[in-house]
């Protein structure tokens, strides 16, 4: 049996999930004075947490990825411990979505309960499903054979999907609507989620889709990114554990590129060393990986020498399909932009490029994470052409020379 | 005449440029309004909204300048408005030159150069008014729509200013624009200028603090109710002077990520219950506080009672456990509505007459409001 010290007491946190997962996930807890200044904080990747405090009164903050915040009153007494239960598994209606509403800001408030109630007869039906690779400028499709047709509601649904590593793309369409593309970021088991989405006032809006790879560490540092909230995100991974995610690359090329945007962000390039050029020439499907090396490019100390790669890196990244995450479209777009102003609007392969880039930001959805946008085909964002069909959609490559 | 404040000093300051364009004069209603042929200016008029939104926006600035709360001290302020044909009225104690794209230019070149004179300015745009997208987002001036066959030459480009406000040394630069997003059917067929009030330079470096936040998301509207405060501005407003702030470091302080990161919370807040689905986008780098509180923040505060039955017979009290001053009340039939400084307080109830059990709980209170219920056991 453990004794406490006397002048202290101990403070136990107990975590409350559904899904035995979701204890892996990190969250941060704060301890904080009776000022409200932060005394303490932690990143916490399991069930439990135990600390030694001065006898007194805390606030205990439990903050997660998704934004989603408990507190607690914790009142410290010499030789006692003193435990706190937070229930984050509330914050999700089922077990197999605990990932989502708990990493992810777009996810929302946990529909049951209150807006289900409202809408529980809201259902989107013959939802359909078809894979797109794209592969030597082609895009191939199937149907997809884990999802099928779909019935969906607020509360919505989730699957594990098999990702290999390619330019993948999952339609979703709706009868008489535009369909909804999302990038899949490559996985043995890609935890995916779709439902109706709702906005904070209940009112039913479209579908609402998310996608997480078993790299917790990457996801949650992808939802902070994703909000701005860049302290935490510092303050969870260090630029040490971002520069590990890159270090990573050859197991998880995705997390990679989730860490090269992060040291883009803070602008810790000299932590990225040639980790970038390597992640861009070693995935050649991975548009990511380009749009990275050519941004690091931009930053590093903008050398007139370094354009004509930065050029390159960019087209590049076109030529492999759409970035699989909505930093790296933007990215792609400003970056083709600026090169478009460099070269007075009069170089025909950035010319090409940025528009290609510009279709898809017209039809991307920038809140999310991943790249989505909504269109007929993948290489036809947004607009119907009634004379384009086909299940086969060749991409003319863009020539830099 | 459109510079409100300068007091330039040699030290690191905040350089603010204000921009508010409610009445469009060629759109529809406007006081020399001429058919337009393009699609997106048909269906664009006349805003009573910004105008208004930028007074507060400004307001709100010399708000916090008064409590010594801008990290950087303020060393201008710029101020350029459209007022609204029969809206209300703005500036009354101020001339603001008008939104033209002429004008805008001029005093976007002018208070970049003010906010290039020290690597630790401050730079901080502010822009409400109609906006429309087609990958770039395109801000429009007063005099938009002048020329019918080309509208667009009453407009900018927002996201390539803004990369070319990299070339600043200014290392924190805020932009916050509040207009709408939308995509109208003939701009997709039509190819736009790329018409940036400064070409963007692929050999700037980005500016390590950088918050650059749009009142709404691609293809999305902004909102706000005639002749008031748009909902976003609002949240803004609410975020700077306080809703945003935080002790984390053991200062009261706003900073850019709370900014960004709880924006969205803040617009639900502002509006509950106007089933709008706006949502704010933000862009940001590294993070920087720009305001730090002298005093703790004071927090709106209700203590009632759980039955109201009780709330007759208590006698309610708060004590700080930080500064250990509180306050009592006795027994009324309404609910306490008070004000607190930010902090973690005692709060009871004590009843007399014995028909309840006394009651207490431990509970934080932080901006913009707290309520305590307290559940009364007879």
């Amino acid at each position: 049996m453990n004794t406490i010290p006397q002048y202290t007491g101990e403070l136990k946190i107990d975590i409350e999930t559904h899904h035995s997962d979701s204890e892996s996930i990190p969250k941060q807890l704060q301890i904080l004075g009776t000022d409200l200044s932060v005394k303490e904080s932690y990143w916490m990747e399991g069930k439990t947490w135990k600390k030694e405090l001065q006898p007194g009164v805390y606030l205990v903050r439990l903050n997660l990825a998704s934004g989603k915040r408990l507190e607690e009153i914790a009142e410290i007494s010499n030789g006692h411990e003193t435990k706190l239960d937070f229930n984050i598994g509330k914050f999700s209606p089922k077990e197999t979505q605990e990932w989502m509403y708990l990493t992810k800001g777009t996810a929302g408030e946990n529909p049951v309960g209150n807006f289900r109630n409202h809408h529980k007869t809201i259902k989107f039906q013959e939802i359909t499903t078809t894979r797109w690779v794209f592969e030597e400028g082609t895009w191939t499709s199937e149907p997809e054979k884990v999802l099928g047709n779909l019935i969906i509601d607020t509360v919505g649904e989730s699957y594990q999907l098999y990702v290999p590593n390619a330019m993948h793309l999952l339609e979703i369409g709706r009868k008489g609507k535009p369909s909804t593309f999302i990038c899949l970021p490559s996985s043995h088991s890609l935890d995916f989620m779709i439902k109706i989405a709702e906005d904070p006032n209940g009112v039913v809006g479209d579908l609402d889709i998310s996608c997480s790879t078993k790299n917790k560490v990457a996801q949650v540092l992808l939802s902070l990114m994703n909000s701005g909230d860049i302290n935490k995100g510092k303050s969870l991974f260090g630029a040490e554990d971002a520069e590990r995610l890159l270090y990573q690359k050859m197991v998880d090329p995705v997390g990679a590129a989730i860490g090269g945007y992060f040291l883009l962000k803070t602008g810790e390039l000299d932590r990225m060393h040639n980790w970038a050029q390597n992640l861009a020439n070693r995935f050649q499907w991975m548009p990511d990986g380009a749009v990275i090396y050519g941004w690091q490019l931009i930053r590093e100390d903008s050398k007139p020498e370094n354009i004509k790669l930065i050029r390159t890196q960019l087209i590049e990244a076109i030529n492999r399909g759409i970035p699989i995450y909505t930093e790296g479209l933007r990215l792609l777009y400003e970056g083709l932009m600026m090169l478009s102003f460099e070269f007075k609007h009069k170089d025909l392969p950035v010319e090409n490029a940025l528009a290609r880039v510009k279709k898809y930001l017209n039809a991307a959805d920038l809140s999310q994470e991943n790249t989505s946008f909504t269109g007929f085909f993948p290489d036809l964002p947004r607009d119907r052409n009634p004379e384009s069909s086909g299940m086969l959609r060749k991409v003319e490559r863009i020539n830099p020379n | 005449m459109s510079f409100f404040i300068e007091k330039i000093r040699e030290e690191p300051q905040t350089h603010i440029l204000i921009i508010g364009v409610g009445g469009y004069p060629y759109l529809n209603n406007g006081i020399k309004s001429i058919p337009q042929t393009f699609e997106g200016a048909q269906m664009l008029g006349q805003l009573s909204s910004p105008p208004v939104s930028a007074e507060a926006f400004y307001n709100a600035v010399m708000d916090l300048d008064d409590q010594e709360a801008w990290i950087r001290s303020i060393g201008s302020v710029e101020v350029l408005i459209s007022p609204s044909p029969n809206g209300k009225p703005v500036f009354q104690s101020h001339s603001p030159d008008v939104a033209t794209l002429a004008n805008i230019k001029k005093s976007y070149r002018e208070w970049k150069k003010r906010c290039d004179s020290n690597v630790d300015n401050v730079a901080i745009f502010f822009f409400c008014g109609h906006g429309l997208e087609k990958g770039e987002h395109y801000l429009l001036a007063e005099d938009f729509g002048e020329v019918p066959e080309a509208p667009w030459d009453g407009s900018f480009a927002f996201d390539m200013t803004r990369r070319a406000f990299f070339t600043c040394k200014a290392r924190t630069q805020l932009f916050f624009v509040d207009a709408c997003r939308q995509l109208t059917s003939d701009m997709l067929t039509t190819d736009l200028p790329m018409n940036p009030i400064e070409p963007p330079s692929i050999l700037a470096k980005d500016c390590t603090y950088n918050l650059t936040q749009k009142a709404s998301a691609a293809n999305e509207s902004a909102y706000g109710r005639k002749n008031e405060v748009s909902y976003y501005t609002k949240a803004l407003i609410g975020a700077l002077l306080g809703d945003a702030v935080s002790n984390d470091s053991s200062e009261w302080c706003v900073d850019t990520g709370r900014i960004s990161s709880q924006m969205n919370s803040f617009l639900q807040k502002v509006a509950p219950g106007e089933g709008y689905p706006q949502r704010c986008i933000s862009t940001t780098s590294d993070v920087t506080n720009i305001i730090r509180f002298k005093e703790t923040p004071e927090v709106p505060l209700r203590v009632t009672c759980a039955p109201e039955s009780a709330l007759p017979l208590a006698e309610l009290s708060y004590l700080n456990l930080d500064t250990n001053q509180g306050e009592t009340r006795a027994p009324l039939n309404t609910p306490w509505d008070t004000k607190v400084k930010a902090g973690i307080y005692k709060v009871q109830a004590h009843f007399s007459t014995g028909q309840f059990e006394p009651v207490f709980v431990h509970k934080n209170f932080m901006p913009p409001a707290a309520l305590q219920i307290l559940n009364c056991m007879p």
